[in-house]
């Protein structure tokens, strides 16, 4: 198990720059993932770190040793790649035993091994199938399998779960994370869908057009996005736009419907006058008046959709249309106006940006 | 996956009978006809024929011995098949590397490597051989590579050459069907360069591999120019083309139309017997590979 420290890690390409001056320490026995859109350099970070991809610039260390030109051979990491790669002209058992073959494990160790990990990934007498003899799920596992049983320094897992369909995906991702915690092996997980993010990892690096936006624990990310992008990007949530009126122990938005007030969580400060966003998330909204300070807003319910444990309700502020989660035990009747209550502690206010 | 046929109606229609017999007569005719030389061949290597007549009186296998008894006859067999091995494996090795490097290498000048590859396709093979002769019995003159000597090494090469673009594409072929990861994960998993390329990489285009030395072979066996340029300059070296070509003009010593007959008919043999074979594999290595 090691840490693994990215210094000024920079990926180019020709003209794109795929990763862009990367900084990132990855603690041991962590779970660490990056999150972001396609194509924001994941997959390019996730591979320099394999010794897969060479940086153009920049370190990359394993506690302290400098890899950064070791090939990928000598860095015992184990990758599941995102279409598996498993090699369609060996059978599963043989697939798995590759990486001890070629470390040079006794044969009878190799079958021990082989057959244990096979056990763990719930694969056992699957040894003598081939690759495309098994489902998405089941290929999954084996790659899972071929990496886990070198017992690898690293294991990086890229979009490991992208090709396997919802149900599949959330009892695999559980999967993982339990052999991760059984294992306590450095783990890196890359993926574009937050929830997923969100549920399986220690820490997140939500990264776009090749930087870093944020590093934090997913609970830090959630309730204090350091800008707008993040901020959207990560769980639900609904947006409106403004001025801010003033600046004092809170920050005043006026949004034209009302002025709210909350707090900056981002990186850059907001004088009076500057364009601001007020970000509410849905379950932040109440019915009734709090025993903390509070923001009000007057809106009218376009419509409800009863979900089990709350009612999500979608209601018109002014122009904008706000989601959120109100008490089940109730009706909303749409077209009549509805009071919600927010608690300015839990009102983020952000720097605007554009977002694309 | 390949999709075999889409979501629309199919646009085939069926034919009337009386159509369908139409159309198999017309293309048993013209298979016949197309293979009239293939059927002469085999007749006149394989019958005699009484003093007069037009058709063949009595069947014999006196001709088709000939290529095992008669040493001149045997000897052209034999020189032939040893050449065109050799310049499979040269083939094979010097294919394989083109095609390896072309499609999974990054290095500068691979475009070129890819053209020079291609380049024999386009050159007629008798300026080849001239070009080999008056070059070699001039610049190498009284050594082995002067054909005046002993013309094997200039046939082996001219073979290679002639017939390489052919093994660089089937096995250039197979490397497109080898993804990246494949290889990155072997590599990944403590794999060097060569033991990914020997557990991984060539397994999966071993199909290929000896496809395009079973074409070359055939090819070679069956090469013509430069085995009738240089093939004659020496008489222990004559390969079976060379030595067809002698009976066709009516001049070798063991002149009957009916074993030059013979020799096409192992030639022919040889490229069916291939053909089958390299049918066999792709279609042994699609079922293993599930495609
Ligand atoms: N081998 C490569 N050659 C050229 N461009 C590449 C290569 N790999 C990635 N890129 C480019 O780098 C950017 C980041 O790609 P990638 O790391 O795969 O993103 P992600 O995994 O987040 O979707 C993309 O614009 C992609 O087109
Ligand atoms: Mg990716």
């Amino acid at each position: 198990m090691v840490k693994v420290e990215l210094k000024n890690v920079t990926k180019r390409f020709g003209e794109v720059i795929a990763s862009d001056s990367v900084n990132l320490v990855i603690n041991d026995g962590e779970f660490f993932t990056f999150l972001g859109p396609s194509g924001c350099g994941k997959t390019t970070t996730m591979r320099m770190i394999a010794g897969l991809e060479f940086p153009s610039e920049g370190k990359v260390y394993y506690d302290d040793k400098d890899v950064t030109s070791l090939p990928s051979f000598k860095r015992n990491t184990g990758m599941v790649f995102q279409n598996y790669a498993l090699w369609p002209h060996m059978k599963v058992s043989e697939n798995v035993a590759y990486g001890l073959e070629v470390r040079k494990v006794p044969k009878e160790e190799i079958a021990e091994r082989v057959e244990k990990v096979l056990d763990l990934v719930g694969l056992s007498g699957m040894g003598d199938r081939f690759p495309n003899q098994l489902s998405g799920g089941q290929q999954q596992r084996v790659a899972l399998a071929r990496v886990l049983v070198i017992e690898p320094d690293i294991l990086l897992l890229d979009e490991p779960l992208s090709n396997l369909d919802a149900k599949l995906r959330v009892e695999m991702r559980e999967e993982i994370k339990d052999i991760q915690r059984k294992l306590g092996i450095t783990t890196i997980y890359v993926t574009h869908d937050q929830e997923e993010a969100m549920a399986i990892s220690d820490r997140i690096a939500i990264q776009n057009y090749g930087k870093i936006r944020q590093v934090g624990t997913p609970q830090e990310i959630y309730n204090k996005p350091d800008n707008l992008f993040i901020a959207t990007f990560i769980g639900k949530g609904a947006l409106l736009e403004g001025n801010v009126t003033s600046i004092g122990e809170n920050i005043s938005v006026d949004i034209g419907e009302g002025v709210l007030e909350g707090h900056n969580t981002g990186n850059k400060s907001l004088e009076e006058g500057d364009h601001a966003a007020v970000v509410l998330r849905p379950e932040n909204f109440f019915l009734k008046a709090l025993d903390e300070p509070y923001n009000v807003l007057d809106g009218l319910i376009e419509w409800s959709s009863f979900i089990g444990a709350v009612t999500e309700v979608k209601i018109l502020i002014g122009d904008e249309s706000l989601l959120i989660d109100a008490p089940a035990g109730r009706e909303y009747v749409s077209g009549e106006s509805l009071k919600v209550y927010i608690p300015k502690a839990k009102t983020v206010i952000l720097p605007w940006m554009e977002l694309d | 996956m390949l999709s075999k046929g889409g979501r629309w109606a199919t646009r085939t229609k069926n034919p009337q009978p009386y159509v369908k017999a139409l159309i198999v007569v017309f293309l048993v005719a013209l298979i016949l006809l197309a293979a009239m030389p293939q059927i002469g061949t085999v007749i006149l290597a394989t019958s005699d024929w009484a003093t007069s007549g037009t058709l063949p009186t009595t069947f014999t296998t006196q001709y088709m011995n000939t290529l095992f008894t008669n040493s001149e006859v045997r000897g052209a067999v034999l020189n032939s098949l040893l050449y065109s091995g050799v310049a499979v494996v040269i083939m094979i090795l010097v294919g394989s590397s083109i095609a390896y490097i072309v499609d999974k290498r990054d290095i500068p000048g691979k475009g070129i490597l890819d053209t020079l590859a291609t380049i024999p396709v386009a050159i007629p093979g008798i300026s080849l051989a001239i070009g080999y002769f008056l070059f070699f019995s001039d610049v190498f003159q009284g050594t082995l590579l002067d054909p005046l000597v002993d013309p094997a090494l200039l046939l082996i090469s001219a073979y290679s050459i002639r017939r390489l673009p052919f093994t660089t594409r089937s096995v250039g072929a197979g490397l497109q069907n080898v993804d990246k990861s494949l290889e990155e994960s072997s590599m990944n998993l403590g794999a060097d360069r060569s033991t990914t390329f020997f557990r991984i990489v060539l397994p999966l285009i071993v199909s290929h591999i000896i496809n395009g030395a079973i074409l070359g072979f055939v090819y070679s066996m069956s090469e013509v120019s430069a085995s009738v340029t240089l093939g004659g300059l020496r008489e222990d070296r004559v390969p079976i083309t060379y030595f067809i070509s002698q009976i066709v003009y009516g001049a070798a010593a063991t002149g009957s139309v009916s074993i030059g007959a013979a020799l096409c008919v192992l030639l022919m043999a040889v490229q069916i017997t291939a053909m089958a074979i390299s049918n066999y594999i792709l279609k042994q290595k699609s079922s293993f590979l599930g495609v």
